[in-house]
């Protein structure tokens, strides 16, 4: 296995995505020129325009994609289930509903800056209430059941929450944030997500032999010496700072966590911790794809960057689920 | 005496599982751990390996109880082989052994020298070589059952515990597989296996402790345990012992009583 060469293959795939992310847009403007201001330090218009709306727009691209892969992948080494998502235990959920809660209490039109650290505290409170409610040493399964409940429960909160909107503006301006999307940021957006990822992604990667040990179930990693219940806090606090991060500046990203692991799989001949850092690059290649994409496709209204991910890995999902049953017989839970 | 417990009881919920069980694993030799299904074999096991603990009584390694070592300290010097290992990712073979050498700090993408030449000898040991490449779902069960063990070996911990390390296998690796447990043996590691097939541990294994609802029936060489008496009263099943060698082998005729109580119908 050429282990090094396929590393560089991805770095060099999200390196080029970035750049392309940076050079599309509906600006229509010379991006050479728009380059050469940069560089030169001219304050031209193409030039504030790559400073000031494409460059954030593509790092965040890179960091919210990059962190939904790492933590889905992490997920779904944790559980040992290729359903799991970081909305599996609620995580994604419980970001939303903190925004939704930040939006209709009123204090966004007071303060901008409540969006993304209401977004933070959801996630980290339904982290939180997770390994409260399942107990201590909790199982996998349990964890997994209570994270279900913990899904359902912020889910139906939301919508709750989205039935007794006050007004069709406020409703709309929730439902279009719900879908995702990484329109109209800023660097301070990268400034705020950036430092949560990071912060979410030592626990993450420090987690990397547990989940390895996990390849053989629970038994045989407590007999290895990891303890599973011990690489599930760990691997839910730093889902909880990442994903947190990534939903305050992003919105709800569907399906990046869910596809990315299966996408890297195979060219790290399926071990589950070298998968989280794969995965991390195929999460952010494939966010800023659909990023560049919605920009592209001419839908009059720029489309949500939710709802192309969710065209895109539907399809990518169902076509791996049937190479997987093309590929072998019996009903293993892997694809 | 490598791994002692003394007293174990274990409740899981309202049901007994372990009751007053004594028992000594040492250096050099193979104890099997026989009996029925549900007898506490499975159970006896984890609590030696130390991933359990006991709701009563001690383990001790050495001399020193087993609960205060750190998880990978006692990983590094008790190996455990669980029935029902299930790989839950398609990873190849090598990586499979490779996961024994994890408690030394080892990861998949970080070996020592020592850590490659353990490998290596696991799998050589086990007849594995030829797997290195090959995907885990691609193997058959009993090519599995080998990698499994050879993960266990790879740890080259002083106590090898192995749950039942011979039920998908057929006789000829059945027997390689009890020969690669003598051999650990031979090398001074402490080994305890649960069985089911009495003749292999009668051959194979130094002592035999048979266990019967959670307790010791009773425990010493095979010759002294395996009496029909003893094995009717563990298992509900009348045994007939047959000359093989210098041994006298159980062979199982008919049921006496069903589990729980009941008689044959």
């Amino acid at each position: 296995m050429s282990g090094a060469g396929r590393w560089w293959w991805l770095m060099l795939v999200v390196a080029a995505l970035l750049a392309l992310s940076i050079v599309v847009g509906p600006a229509g403007l010379s991006w050479r020129a728009a380059i050469a201001d940069v560089l030169t330090g001219h304050d031209s218009v193409p030039a504030l325009v790559v400073l000031e709306i494409r460059l954030p727009r593509a790092l965040l691209g890179a960091v919210v994609g990059a962190a939904l892969g790492m933590a889905g992948a992490a997920m779904q080494g944790l559980l040992r289930n290729p359903l799991a998502e970081p909305g599996v235990l609620g995580v994604s959920a419980c970001a939303a509903l903190g925004a939704v809660i930040a939006f209709y209490s009123g204090l966004v039109q007071l303060l901008p800056a409540v969006l993304p650290v209401a977004a933070m505290l959801g996630a980290l409170l339904g982290t939180v209430a997770l390994f409260v409610w399942a107990g201590r040493g909790a199982t996998v399964t349990t964890l997994l059941l209570v994270g279900v409940a913990i899904n359902a429960l912020a889910g139906a909160a939301t919508a709750f929450g989205l039935a007794l909107s006050p007004n069709p503006y406020a409703f709309y301006e929730v439902m279009f944030w719900l879908m995702g999307s990484l329109a109209d940021r800023s660097l301070d957006h990268v400034a705020l997500a950036l430092p949560c990822v990071v912060l979410g992604a030592i626990p993450l990667l420090a987690m990397r032999r547990g989940l390895d040990a996990l390849s053989l179930g629970e038994e045989t990693a407590l007999a290895l010496g990891i303890v599973p219940s011990r690489v599930a806090r760990w691997v839910g606090l730093g889902t909880a700072l990442a994903v947190g991060g990534a939903v305050a500046v992003s919105g709800v990203i569907g399906f990046v966590g869910l596809m990315a692991p299966h996408a890297v799989r195979p060219f790290v001949g399926y071990r589950p911790g070298a998968t989280m850092l794969a995965s991390a690059g195929a999460g952010a290649a494939l966010t800023l794809a659909a990023d560049v994409a919605v920009r592209l496709l001419p839908t009059g209204r720029e489309l949500q960057l939710g709802v192309m991910t969710a065209l895109l890995g539907a399809p990518f999902l169902g076509w791996l689920a049937l190479r997987h049953r093309a590929g072998r017989a019996g009903g293993a839970a892997w694809l | 005496m490598a791994v002692v417990a003394r007293g174990l009881r274990l409740v899981l919920g309202r049901r007994v599982v372990l009751d007053g069980v004594d028992v000594a694993v040492a250096d050099g030799a193979v104890t099997a751990l026989v009996g029925a299904n549900g007898a506490g074999k499975s159970t006896l096991l984890r609590l030696l390996a130390g991933i359990d603990a006991p709701d009563g009584g001690d383990v001790t390694l050495d001399d020193a109880p087993l609960r205060q070592f750190e998880p990978a300290a006692r990983a590094r010097q008790i190996a455990f082989l669980p029935q029902q290992a299930q790989p839950q990712w398609p990873i190849c073979g090598r990586d499979v052994v490779s996961l024994g050498r994890l408690p030394h700090g080892a990861g998949f993408d970080r070996e020592s020298p020592a850590d490659t030449l353990a490998i290596d000898r696991a799998m050589t040991r086990t007849g594995t070589a030829a797997f290195a490449q090959r995907r885990i779902d691609r193997l058959s069960a009993g090519e599995r059952a080998r990698l499994l063990l050879a993960r266990a070996l790879a740890t080259e911990a002083k106590v090898l515990l192995a749950d039942e390390p011979t039920a998908a296998l057929d006789p000829g690796y059945q027997l390689d597989a009890m020969t690669a447990l003598r051999d650990e043996a031979g090398r001074g590691v402490a080994v305890a296996v649960a069985l089911h097939d009495l003749a292999l541990a009668a051959r194979f294994c130094d002592r035999l402790v048979l266990m019967a609802a959670g307790r010791v029936v009773t425990a010493g060489t095979p010759a002294e345990v395996l009496q029909v008496d003893a094995l009717r009263a563990a298992y509900g099943v009348a045994f007939e012992l047959v000359a093989f060698g210098d041994l006298r082998l159980p062979v199982p005729v008919s049921r006496t009583a069903r589990p729980g109580g009941g008689a044959p119908p």
